[in-house]
Formats: C-alpha cells, sequence, structure tokens
C-alpha cells in the first residue's frame, strides 16, 4: 500500500509499507529534489513476525511539512508519523486511548495538513465500547493525537476455553463453521464472558473462524441468550473478516 | 483568474493503491521504533468524539466514512454519515482556524429521503464533497422522494453556515446500489460556484441506460437536468469548466470516431463534433478530458490503427475543436492499454500520460509484461511535443499531478509479477517546468 500527495507549491511526499512492516516515506524539495529512501516507522520485533501495515492517509504542506497516517493491521493500531523541516522527523507514535486491540478494524482514517504543518485527522473504529456491541468496523470518530500512549504488548497466543472448532492452519478447512471457515493463523483473540457465567464463549484458534460453532455452543449448550451471543459472534465475524483481508495478502489458503 | 478546485475525493491523496504487504516473518529495520518511549507529538491535541457511538434501535452505533475538507485559511470540516438505527443521516462539524469545533449538525433535514436508502448496508462510501478556498462547501447526496432517486445538494458558506437542504426534482436517476454518488465530480471555484456531473446506470430509472445528469449553481440559485444526448457508451470522459459549468464529454463510436460535445447550462447543447473518423476497426479506444485554468479543454485520444497511435486536440473558450494532431504512432498495436491520463499547469501547460502495452505474442506471461509509460506536452510557447518514453516497466497504476508553480510530477507504480526475477518498483519523475521538461526522476525498489 502506498500514498502520493503534492503540495501546491511543488512539494511532494510518498509512502509505502514493506512486508516487513516497514514505513518509508520519500520526499520532494522544491530546489533540492528527491529525499529518501527514509524509514519513519518499522514495527516492533514482536509485531514484525506478522505485519499487514496499510498507509491510509499521506499530506505535504507547503512548507514541507509530512505526515504519515497508517494502520498496523494485525494489531488494530493506528499510527502518525510526523516531518518538520525544521527539526525532522519524529518517531511514530499510536493514536492515544486506542492501546493495541482495542477495537476490531479501522472504518476509515484520512488526514489533511495546512501551510503551518497542522495536521486534523478522522479516524472511524470499529469498537462502540467495551462488549463489542458494534460489529462492522463503525464507531466513535476520534480527532488528532496525544500523548500518553499505552505500550502495547506482544501478541499471545489465544486459547480455546469452550465451543471451538479445531484448531486449525492457513492449508485447513474448517467445514463445520458453515459461514466463515479458516483464513490464517491470524494471533489475535478475543474472549467473552456470557451473561452471569463466567464461561467465556469463543476464542480464535489460530485463525479458524470458530465463532459460529461457539455462538451456537453458547446458546444450545451454555444457557446464553441469542442477545448475549450473538453481538459478540458478530463482531468475531468482523474480526475474522479482517483476518481473511491479510490472509488474502499473505496467501493462504480461504 | 478563477482557481479551480477539484472535489478532495478525486485529488487531495493523489494515489491510494494496494501493492500487496503483508508476509510471514522477517527481520525489520527498528531505525525508529514504534514502542519508542519518546514524547514526539506533545503538541498534537485530542482525541475530542465528534461523533459518539450512540446506539441505534437495533444495538448498533455506526458513523460512517469520514471525510475531511479544508479552506486556505485552514478552517477544517468534516462529514460523515451516521446511522441511528432508523435513517442514516449526514452531519458536519466545523474545526475553525483557532482550534475549537463546533458541535455536530444534521445538514439533511428528512428520514424519507435519508442519504443511504435507510440501511447502513448501503453507506459505504465518501459523500462527494468540494471546497473552494474562500470555505465554500458544495455536498450532494441521493436523497429518496418514495418513487425515485434524486439529487440532493447543500452548501455552507462562512459565516453563515450550513443552508437548507436543496432536492433537484430534474436531477433524478441516481443509483444507490450500483453506481454510488460518490463516482460524482463536483467542480468550485472560487466564486462559489458550484457543477455536478453524475451518471446513472441503475436501469429501473435510467432511460436510455448509461445517462448523464448535472446540477450547475451559479452563485444564486441551483439548475440541473438530464444530459439526455447522446446516449454516451462506456468508454468516456467528461471534464466540467466550473466558472460557467461548462462540461464537455468525449466518447468513442465505432461508426463515427473519437466524439466531443459540450452542454452549457445556460445554452444546452451544442453540436457534436468529430475528433477523429474511425476508419479501422480497434481494439483500443481510450480518451481523455481536461480544462485549464482559462477555459480550454484538451482531448488525448489512443487507439490502434496499424500500431499504437496517439492523437491530442484543443478548444479554446469560445472556440472550435481543432484538427487532431497525431503526436505518436507505434509500429507495435497494443496488447493492452490504460486510460491516459492528463493534467493542466498553472502557466496554461498540459502534460498527457499513456501506460500501454506493446503486442508481443499471444502466450505473453506476467512476467514477460512490459508496459511503456510514455508523456506528451503542451507549451503556449511550444505548442505539442512528440511522446517521449518515460521507460517501460511492469503493470501498475500512475498518476500525474501539478503544482501551482507549474511543475508536474509522476509517480508510476509497477507491481512486481509471478515468475519475475525483477522486483516491484515505484518510480517518480518532476518536470520543473514543461518547456525545458527537466527530468528529476528516481527509482524505488522495493
Amino acid at each position: 500500500m502506498s500514498g502520493y500527495a503534492t503540495s501546491q507549491n511543488g512539494y511532494a511526499v510518498v509512502a509505502y509499507a514493506l512486508k516487513e512492516g516497514v514505513v518509508r516515506v520519500n520526499r520532494f524539495v522544491p530546489g533540492k529534489g528527491w529525499v529518501g529512501n527514509e524509514t519513519v516507522a518499522a514495527l516492533a520485533a514482536a509485531e514484525a513476525a506478522r505485519p499487514g501495515v496499510v498507509i491510509m492517509a499521506v499530506n505535504v504542506s507547503e512548507a514541507g511539512h509530512v505526515f504519515v497516517l497508517y494502520y498496523d493491521v494485525d494489531y488494530e493500531t493506528l499510527a502518525g508519523v510526523y516531518f518538520d523541516p525544521a527539526t525532522g522527523w519524529t518517531p511514530p507514535a499510536p493514536l492515544t486511548g486506542r492501546t493495541g486491540r482495542s477495537f476490531f478494524s479501522v472504518d476509515s482514517a484520512t488526514s489533511l495538513i495546512d501551510n503551518s504543518g497542522q495536521v486534523t485527522a478522522l479516524t472511524n473504529l470499529a469498537t462502540a465500547g467495551p462488549g463489542l456491541q458494534a460489529f462492522n468496523g463503525k464507531g466513535s470518530i476520534d480527532v488528532a493525537f496525544s500523548t500518553g500512549i499505552t505500550p502495547r504488548t506482544a501478541p499471545q497466543q489465544p486459547t480455546q476455553v469452550s465451543g471451538g472448532g479445531a484448531a486449525s492452519t492457513c492449508s485447513g478447512i474448517n467445514t463445520s463453521a458453515p459461514i466463515l471457515s479458516n483464513y490464517t493463523d491470524r494471533n489475535f483473540s478475543y474472549i467473552r464472558s456470557c451473561g452471569s457465567s463466567d464461561v467465556q464463549i469463543a476464542a480464535l484458534v489460530n485463525g479458524a473462524d470458530v465463532y459460529y460453532d461457539a455462538y451456537r455452543n453458547a446458546v444450545n449448550n451454555l444457557g446464553c441468550t441469542e442477545a448475549e451471543a450473538y453481538p459478540t459472534y458478530m463482531a468475531h465475524q468482523e474480526t475474522s473478516l479482517l483476518a481473511k483481508r491479510t490472509a488474502d495478502v499473505l496467501g493462504c489458503t480461504r | 483568474m478563477n482557481h479551480i478546485r477539484y472535489s478532495l475525493l478525486f485529488c487531495c491523496v493523489l494515489l491510494l493503491v494496494s501493492c500487496g504487504g503483508g508476509g510471514g516473518g522477517g527481520a525489520t529495520n527498528n531505525a525508529i521504533n514504534q514502542n519508542s518511549g519518546s514524547n514526539p507529538t506533545a503538541s498534537w491535541k485530542g482525541p475530542l468524539a465528534l461523533a459518539n457511538p450512540t446506539l441505534g434501535s437495533d444495538g448498533w452505533g455506526q458513523n460512517i466514512k469520514p471525510t475531511l475538507l479544508q479552506d486556505d485559511s485552514a478552517n477544517t470540516t468534516a462529514l460523515w454519515y451516521r446511522w441511528d438505527g432508523v435513517a442514516v443521516s449526514l452531519y458536519a462539524a466545523q474545526l475553525s482556524a483557532g482550534g475549537q469545533w463546533s458541535g455536530p449538525e444534521r445538514i439533511e433535514n428528512s428520514d424519507n429521503d435519508s442519504v443511504c436508502k435507510r440501511a447502513v448496508n448501503y453507506c459505504d462510501r465518501v459523500t462527494p464533497a468540494a471546497i473552494d478556498s474562500n470555505g465554500n462547501i458544495t455536498v450532494a447526496w441521493p436523497s429518496w422522494d418514495g418513487s425515485q432517486w434524486l439529487l440532493a445538494v447543500n452548501r455552507y458558506v462562512p459565516a453563515q453556515g450550513w443552508g437548507g437542504q436543496t432536492v433537484l426534482s430534474t436531477a433524478a436517476a441516481v443509483d444507490q446500489d450500483n453506481f454510488p454518488l460518490t463516482s460524482a465530480n463536483i467542480m468550485v471555484d472560487d466564486g462559489g460556484r458550484a457543477t455536478i456531473v453524475w451518471r446513472s446506470t441503475e436501469p429501473a430509472n435510467a432511460s436510455p441506460l448509461a445517462n448523464f445528469w448535472y446540477a450547475h449553481f451559479d452563485g444564486v440559485n441551483w439548475s440541473s437536468g438530464q444530459l439526455t444526448t447522446p446516449t454516451i457508451p462506456a468508454m468516456t470522459d467528461w471534464a466540467i469548466e466550473p466558472v460557467l459549468g461548462e462540461i464537455s464529454f468525449a466518447w468513442y463510436d465505432s461508426s463515427s470516431g473519437f466524439m466531443a460535445r459540450t452542454f452549457k447550462p445556460a445554452g444546452g447543447w451544442e453540436t457534436a463534433t468529430v475528433l477523429l473518423t474511425s476508419a479501422v476497426s480497434t481494439s483500443i479506444a481510450q480518451v481523455s478530458l481536461v480544462y485549464d485554468n482559462d477555459g480550454t479543454v484538451t482531448a488525448l485520444i489512443q487507439r490502434n490503427n496499424s500500431g499504437f497511435k496517439t492523437w491530442v486536440n484543443r478548444r479554446i473558450s469560445g472556440g472550435s475543436w481543432e484538427t487532431s494532431l497525431l503526436v505518436a504512432s507505434s509500429g507495435a498495436i497494443a496488447y493492452d492499454s490504460v486510460s491516459p491520463k492528463l493534467v493542466a499547469t498553472s502557466d496554461g501547460g498540459i502534460m498527457g500520460l499513456l501506460k500501454w502495452q506493446p503486442y508481443v505474442s499471444t502466450s505473453l506471461s506476467p512476467s514477460e509484461e512490459n508496459w511503456s509509460l510514455q508523456y506528451v506536452t503542451y507549451t503556449a510557447v511550444g505548442g505539442w511535443s512528440s511522446v517521449a518514453d518515460l521507460g517501460n516497466y511492469f503493470r501498475g497504476p500512475f498518476e500525474v499531478g501539478s503544482s501551482s508553480n507549474g511543475s508536474v510530477f509522476v509517480m508510476d507504480q509497477s507491481n512486481a509479477r509471478a515468475g519475475s526475477t525483477l522486483p516491484a518498483k515505484i518510480r517518480f519523475w518532476h518536470f520543473s517546468n514543461l518547456s525545458n521538461a527537466v527530468i528529476n526522476n528516481t527509482d524505488l525498489t522495493i
């Protein structure tokens, strides 16, 4: 994924992501020429094992400021990196209040920059709040960024707790999941309690879409109501669709 | 001279294309670590919720596809759809240059006219909107009147705010399902005028199929209508001159050749003009149009004709089309090509870009692809140049943009091909001006 932007007075910038999770930028400065290939963001080693960086927006001002907004798919985190001609690049930073995996997908994100280098960004995140009430990637709209970023942690292997299908890999086909089947061995998980019970009804096991099974199991065997189980199932479905998109890029067998 | 502003949807970010990504494990360059403990963005403000995810009656809370627009004074407007469980509505909020956001304001006023067919599933789109340098905003969306889709518009004027919605009863056949309004072009100028052109392909509402529609705001009133003739086939392009709302179309007709016709809101259709007579059957027939700031429209035509050939033509504002000028003639026919792209520079120059694949053999493999990227320029002093090469590489998207000082940037993204040992590349060229055509190019191997 790459992004390209120019300013009206001749600055240009292109940003692109490499498969290793590196974001690189080339800047064109009038009177100077191209400056690049600068690595402006690199995922932490723990994250880089499964990179999936998407350039969401690229901006360049008439004074040469640059802003690149990108989305770390696997960690479900939006981050921005900024260049000031006077001080150079600042390290990238995730959006505040959105720690890694605090939402499930990005509906959209966009940004623009004025001539003074001021950036305004809009992001639309999938999570409406704890409990995954929104499932299809639509949530609150945040503006800009701040400090106080919560460090992310390395991914933890999920645990199948109940109701799930068998673990599988990229090459397998989970025919027991009638709506969605295997995508890839994504390493994110989600566990939810059902009603007053502490029963956890679903977990993503190596990417197998076990949610439908878990949903049915929660309703049929664990005493959950449809209203309790369904939102979680749909949220998982969305998550799996995200995994599918990533899997498509990776070339894994669906 | 009026400055012409295209919709931000089309030109703010010139290219956003996929080139793969992902992959297995691998070493990374941690020159800058994302988990850095530094405080690089101390000046950032926020986050501020413009719209909380209040749940609808169905338990969903959704704000959809936000869009940003900014005027020359750094006043910023956000637009987004919102599903409240009953209908989808269109909201806006303003960020002043002083840094204060206004509260969300609903800018359309009927659930029956809900902007996304009263179902959020059809709302996966960005609202067409455009802003001029003075901060006037024009936004358009489809509106259902109970029997058909109409075009609805609203305008934001600084110091006045949003007006009421205007539903243009003469502007129908907005296809919600198959051809979203985001395909519409909105052109505004600094005089407060706006012109919208869109195309309908919805059989239920469009007769004949694939009609064009327009709406024009002259600074005081809207006019609108169906561009009923000619019936324009699939291979076509159009361009808008926003001051008078003049719209020029170009298309290929196998019996007549390459055609052009202009519509003026104040005068209706002009007579269609044959830009280039077709004497051959061709597998490729493509034409692109662009207006410059002086109202001159330029056409770039390409087709197979005993080889791949390229012509150009211009029509000065108020004048007539010239005789098409052949600017390139290859001995090889094109195996494939993409529509050419045109950009007008601020000093009246034109650059056209072509990307095509010469025919090699019928068993061409992806790794053998050899796409040619070429350009042609027009300057007031030198007239048209001949087509020149920028180099050959693989299939992939390309883009061209111009700046206010007359320089032009070209970006070409060539994706790696299966079976080839050659890597993917992003290539750039910078022309400081079209008269000198000084090229500063950079190749990135990715």
